[in-house]
Order: structure tokens, then C-alpha cells, then sequence
């Protein structure tokens, strides 16, 4: 039986190759061999190209055994079974894992099938920031924090920490937007007897052209946007072309938000910025407010990009929370939970202290 | 011989014409040097006898005086009234009055000199740790309460005159003039307690309040939950980005048409707080000498 998935090993003792945050070769942790990632690419190709032809064999035997089986098809749709071809175990991923490790050997796994019927990426950023950043990050992040639960910190640990590539598309684009502002301009006059408002209201009209240099959306479902964009920016300047190379030791999922999807959340991304950019236009007003818009796409690219993200999960009283780690810059981000009694108390010692103070604004207000 | 007599009589004419003008302007002048002892006395003992041209007052002046025809407070009430005064003034050494008539005297310049004056007269003069009345005059609606005898270091134009007037005046208006001077008398009472048991006079101030607790609870509570609402949002830091900013070329960016066209013109006035209602206007003096006091329109 084919093999239907590539275990990145050393060609020189077999053991398992890593991709090491911060370097531009991969290194054999077993007997310290050098490899660049280009050759690792090469070295594997071919093996890929098999493994993928055997996936789809496989594939297609496994939705023939699957009519009349005891699974339903909404089930099993998003079930893919593979082998390690390490130790021969049987590893059940999503069926938009592109790259994971076993579970049994920890072995790096590729696998090569997911990579059809999609876009390569065309760039990706190497991680840099370690799992140890990680949990330093996390831990960082817990300081400070008066309304975390003692429990939480106490008797919790990280359930899992996974270092994953998250698809990312990249949006350029060249905009023109043109937007009409009601601008309004005060003029006070101060009489001894009354104030007098004279608004002289203006229409204000303004068109102008700027662009945006690679505006990310995450191509995750999966992931929440929000801890997506939180985590952001990163930086492009160590962006570098796409290599499976480094997708090895990491989880890295396919994208399973399209292009064209992402791009209506980008677009609203750009206009509002764009808009904003006009309206500092229109000065010399007291006010000024937005009355219309438009946006013209004049010229764009989108680029399909795998970007390293650290996840760390764990739970508390039953609930899910995750963090997230910027892999490149290593802005962390996250959700805590916070106890009810210390907000309460937090809150509570403020307005005991301030009491006497509005009391006696009070008394002086209304005598 | 006869022009000699004649000569003589017209001389001793002259003489006695002389003589009956000297003891005239001598007699005047008796008179007027005891008209200034009499004033003097009279400043020095800050009008002890009260004037004959003043009229409805006097050493048997009411503690409850409402001028006759006027009815505004019903002789039992008068009656009730008086006694409370007397066992107040009794009490703490002052003479307390309600003094109520139609117009001002003739020859008084206002309401508040009047009663300034009328406060450290007659009766009033007795109350050795100071007086006070509340002087109304219902042809205007007007009302001052004077304190004479120094009882402005007891009951002050600051805060213990303002107390008085917040406690009457909605009475005043009322037209409810048994109610009013009761709470006045009840109101100087207070003051004078007050300032028995703790040396100083009484000032609203520094009683509690609950409306300012109220409020102040309030005011609290919204700073509690403030705080607390900061500490709960620094427990995430997981926001959507509704911009692309840090993704624009700044440099890109360029103004290819702007056009301002002048629509119209509103005018909004505002008119400014007058401060004081004429109809509920009010003053006070401050407690500089031995008189002070405030009043206004009911």
C-alpha cells in the first residue's frame, strides 16, 4: 500500500526534521545534520506527488465503502484518516489539515493532497518565537490582572499549545473614493443678555486616490477574526516565498474562507480608513460628518499567504478560553476570566472612597 | 425838663427791649443745649423711649403684632405664638417678634432700614444676646427678617437668615401666615438651640442630607462601576478591526478634488439665566456691626 502521507526525515539517520523558529535551514535534532530548505523541498517533492496520488485513491475507496456504512455523510466529510509513516498509526485529521505530527510518534507529517484543488501559497512568514515564547507570552499576560481567579492560575495549565500556519490572504489595492461631508462651522456671539449660534453649514465634496500594501484576512474558519486581527500586523518585510519546508513540525490548515469572501470584509477594512483619510481633508469646521460615500477598486492584487500563529487552549469552570500568539512578533492575545466577587469588591472600594466626596458636592449643589 | 424825661424814657424802652431779647436767646439757648444732652442720651442709650411719630409700637409692643383690619393670624394663633416666643426669649436672653402692617410707617426709607431700626428699639433692645423680627408689609408683599443686638453672631445673614427664609417664604406665598410664623418661630429656635449646645451658628450645611446621600450614592456607584468596567475590559485585549490603517502608503495618498459649497445659515439664541426671579427676589446683608439680616417678595 501506498504511502499516503510524507514524513519529513533525515536522509541521513531518518529521525524526524523540524523547521526552527529563526533559521533558514532545517536541522536533524538526532544527529545534527544541515539541511537548506530548498533541498528539503526538492528531497521530498516527488514523494509528495505519490503520497498525494495515494490519498486519492484512497479517497475515493473509502466514499465507496462509506455508502451504507454507520456513519453519515456530514460526518465523515470532515474526517480524513491517514498513516504515519513513521510508526504506522493512524492519524484522523480535518480535511483542511495541510501539515501535523502524529500524535503517537510526534513525527512532523505533510499531507500532500490538501494541497490540490487550492491555491499555493505564495508566501509564507517563518515562525520565530518559540513555544517557551509562548507560555512566557501567556504568563506575561496573566500579570496585572486583577480580576483573574485565583483558581485559574493556581490549579490550571495549558491544555495545549499548538504553533499552527493560518492561511492568510493578502489584499493590495489602489482606491479611489469620493464622499460628500455636511461640514458645519460655529460662530458665538456672547451678548450680555444671550448667546447667539450663528452655524453656517457647508457641503463639502472631496475625491481622492490612495493605497493599501497587503491588508490580511485570516482563510480560517475556524479562527475567530477577531483574535485574528488582534494579533496583527506582522511584518513584511521577512515575508519570503512559499516552501513547504517550513510547514514541517507545524499544524497548517488550508484555507476554507475564499478569496472573494475575504475580500468583503477587507474592503470594509479599506473604506472606512479611506474615508477617514478624506474627512481629515475637511478642515476649518466645527463639525463635519459623512453624508456619502463611494469606493473604486482602481487597481488590486490579493496574494495567498500562510502566517505562524501560536494557539494556546485551556479550560476553566467548564469553559473554553484561547490565547493567541503573534509567531513573528509576538503580540499575544486573549480572552481571561474574571471573578464576579473581586469585580464586585474592586468596584465597590472606589465608590466607598468617592461617597464622601459626591455627598458633599451634593450638599454643595443644592444648598 | 420834659425833653430830659423824654430822653430817659426811650432809653429805659430800649433797655427793656434789650433785656427781653437777652433772657429770650438766653431761655433758647437752655432749651437747645438740653436737646442735645437729651440726643446724646438718646445714642447712648440706643433709643431707650420710642419715638411719638412711630407709630403701633412701643415698650408694649406684641411679640405677635398684625396690624388691625389685616387678619391674617387668628387670635388663638397669636395667642399660642406669643407664649412660644416668650418662654424663647425667656430661654436664651432674646427678643424674638412678628411684626406685621399694611404699608411702612410715614417717613421710612425702606423696608430693610425699617426694620433694622425697628429691631434695636423699644422691647427689642431688652434681649441681651440680641433680637430679631420678621417684618412684613403686605401692601408690597415684602418681607425682611432684621436681626439687631449683635444676634447676627447667632442666627447670620450667610446662613441662618437664608434657612429662615427657605423655611417661610413657601408659606408666604401661601398666603398661609399662621404657618409661616410658626415656622419661623420654630425655625429661630432651632438656630438659637443650636448654637446653646454647639457654640457657633447654625448653618443648613452642615446638616445631613438625604438627597445629597442620594445623589452622592449615585455619583458612587457610577464610579464603582466605572472601575470596575475598566478592570473587566483589561481582561481582554481581542478587538475587531474595523480599519486598515497600519496597511495605507501614506505617501500614496492624494487629493484629486475638493470642493466646499456654502449651503445656509442658522441662528440659535440662548438666552442667559437672569439669576434672581423678581418675583421671588431676595437679599441679604452681611453681619458687619450689631444688625444683619434678608429678606425678599412673597
Amino acid at each position: 500500500m501506498a504511502e499516503k502521507t510524507v514524513s519529513y526525515k533525515c536522509p541521513n539517520c531518518s529521525g524526524p526534521l523540524e523547521f526552527q523558529p529563526g533559521k533558514e535551514t532545517i536541522t536533524c535534532e538526532y544527529c545534527g545534520t544541515e539541511l537548506e530548505v530548498e533541498t528539503v523541498k526538492k528531497l521530498f517533492e516527488k514523494e509528495q506527488e505519490r503520497a498525494a496520488q495515494a490519498e486519492e485513491a484512497e479517497k475515493t475507496k473509502w466514499d465507496t465503502k462509506s455508502v451504507g456504512s454507520e456513519w453519515e455523510s456530514g460526518e465523515t466529510d470532515n474526517f480524513r484518516k491517514f498513516t504515519c509513516s513513521s510508526c504506522g498509526a493512524e492519524i484522523v485529521s480535518d480535511e483542511n489539515t495541510m501539515a501535523t505530527e502524529c500524535c503517537y510518534c510526534g513525527n512532523p507529517t505533510m499531507i500532500p493532497s490538501r494541497f490540490d484543488g487550492m491555491m499555493r501559497p505564495d508566501f509564507i512568514i517563518p515562525f520565530k518565537k518559540t513555544k517557551q515564547d509562548a507560555v512566557n507570552a501567556l504568563k506575561e499576560f496573566y500579570k496585572g490582572k486583577i480580576l483573574l481567579p485565583g483558581a485559574f492560575t493556581e490549579n490550571n495549565r495549558v491544555e495545549h499549545i499548538q504553533a499552527m500556519y493560518v492561511p492568510f490572504w493578502l489584499f493590495d489595492s489602489k482606491v479611489r473614493m469620493n464622499a460628500s461631508f455636511k461640514a458645519e462651522d460655529d460662530n458665538i456671539i456672547d451678548t450680555p443678555d444671550a448667546i447667539i449660534t450663528k452655524t453656517s453649514v457647508y457641503d463639502a465634496d472631496r475625491e481622492g486616490t490612495m493605497a493599501f500594501e497587503k491588508v490580511p484576512h485570516d482563510g480560517s474558519r475556524k479562527l475567530d477574526d477577531d483574535y485574528t486581527q488582534s494579533i496583527e500586523p506582522f511584518d513584511y518585510s521577512e515575508l519570503v516565498e512559499f516552501n513547504a519546508g517550513y510547514l514541517a513540525g507545524y499544524l497548517a490548515d488550508k484555507y476554507d474562507v475564499d478569496a472573494d469572501e475575504a475580500a468583503k470584509y477587507t474592503e470594509e477594512r479599506v473604506g472606512q480608513t479611506a474615508l477617514d483619510e478624506l474627512q481629515a481633508t475637511v478642515t476649518g469646521y466645527t463639525r463635519v460628518d459623512c453624508k456619502s460615500q463611494s469606493l473604486y477598486q482602481e487597481d488590486s492584487n490579493v496574494s495567498y499567504a500562510m502566517a505562524p500563529v501560536w494557539i494556546l487552549t485551556t479550560r476553566y469552570e467548564d469553559k473554553p478560553y484561547t490565547f493567541m500568539m503573534n509567531g513573528q512578533t509576538g503580540k499575544f492575545v486573549g480572552r481571561l476570566p474574571y471573578s464576579k466577587t473581586k469585580a464586585a469588591l474592586y468596584g465597590a472600594v472606589p465608590a466607598i472612597v468617592s461617597l464622601p466626596v459626591f455627598y458633599y458636592i451634593a450638599k454643595w449643589l443644592l444648598s | 425838663m420834659m425833653k430830659m424825661m423824654k430822653r430817659f424814657s426811650v432809653f429805659f424802652f430800649v433797655l427793656m427791649l434789650l433785656s427781653a431779647a437777652g433772657m429770650f436767646g438766653a431761655e433758647r439757648g437752655e432749651a437747645a443745649s438740653t436737646a442735645d444732652k437729651l440726643t446724646q442720651t438718646k445714642q447712648v442709650t440706643q433709643a431707650k423711649q420710642p419715638k411719638q411719630n412711630q407709630a403701633s409700637w412701643g415698650q408694649d409692643e406684641p411679640l405677635v403684632y398684625v396690624e388691625h383690619g389685616l387678619n391674617l393670624i387668628s387670635a388663638e394663633k397669636q395667642a399660642e405664638l406669643t407664649r412660644k416666643l416668650e418662654a424663647l426669649n425667656a430661654k436664651y436672653g432674646v427678643h424674638v417678634g412678628i411684626h406685621i402692617v399694611k404699608n411702612l410707617p410715614a417717613g421710612a426709607a425702606n423696608l430693610e432700614q425699617e426694620a433694622k431700626r425697628f429691631v434695636e428699639s423699644g422691647v427689642y433692645n431688652e434681649g441681651t444676646n440680641g433680637s430679631m423680627v420678621l417684618y412684613i408689609t403686605m401692601s408690597n408683599r415684602k418681607y425682611y427678617i432684621a436681626t439687631g443686638n449683635y444676634m447676627n453672631r447667632r442666627i447670620t445673614s450667610a446662613t441662618g437668615i437664608p434657612y429662615i427664609k427657605d423655611e417661610i417664604v413657601p408659606a408666604l406665598k401661601d398666603n398661609e401666615f399662621d404657618r409661616a410664623a410658626e415656622l419661623f418661630v420654630d425655625a429661630a429656635e432651632k438656630e438659637l438651640a443650636y448654637y446653646e449646645e454647639e457654640g457657633e451658628p447654625y448653618d443648613p450645611a452642615n446638616e445631613f442630607s438625604i438627597c445629597a446621600l442620594l445623589i452622592g450614592l449615585i455619583g458612587a456607584a457610577c464610579v464603582g462601576f466605572c472601575v470596575c468596567a475598566y478592570l473587566v475590559s483589561c481582561m481582554s485585549n481581542v478587538s475587531f478591526a474595523g480599519q486598515a490603517d497600519e496597511y495605507l502608503d501614506r505617501d500614496s495618498f492624494e487629493l484629486t478634488f475638493s470642493e466646499d459649497t456654502y449651503l445656509y445659515t442658522t441662528t440659535t439664541v440662548t438666552p442667559k439665566s437672569k439669576g434672581k426671579d423678581d418675583d421671588d427676589s431676595s437679599s441679604s446683608s452681611s453681619d458687619r456691626g450689631s444688625t444683619g439680616g434678608g429678606g425678599g417678595s412673597f
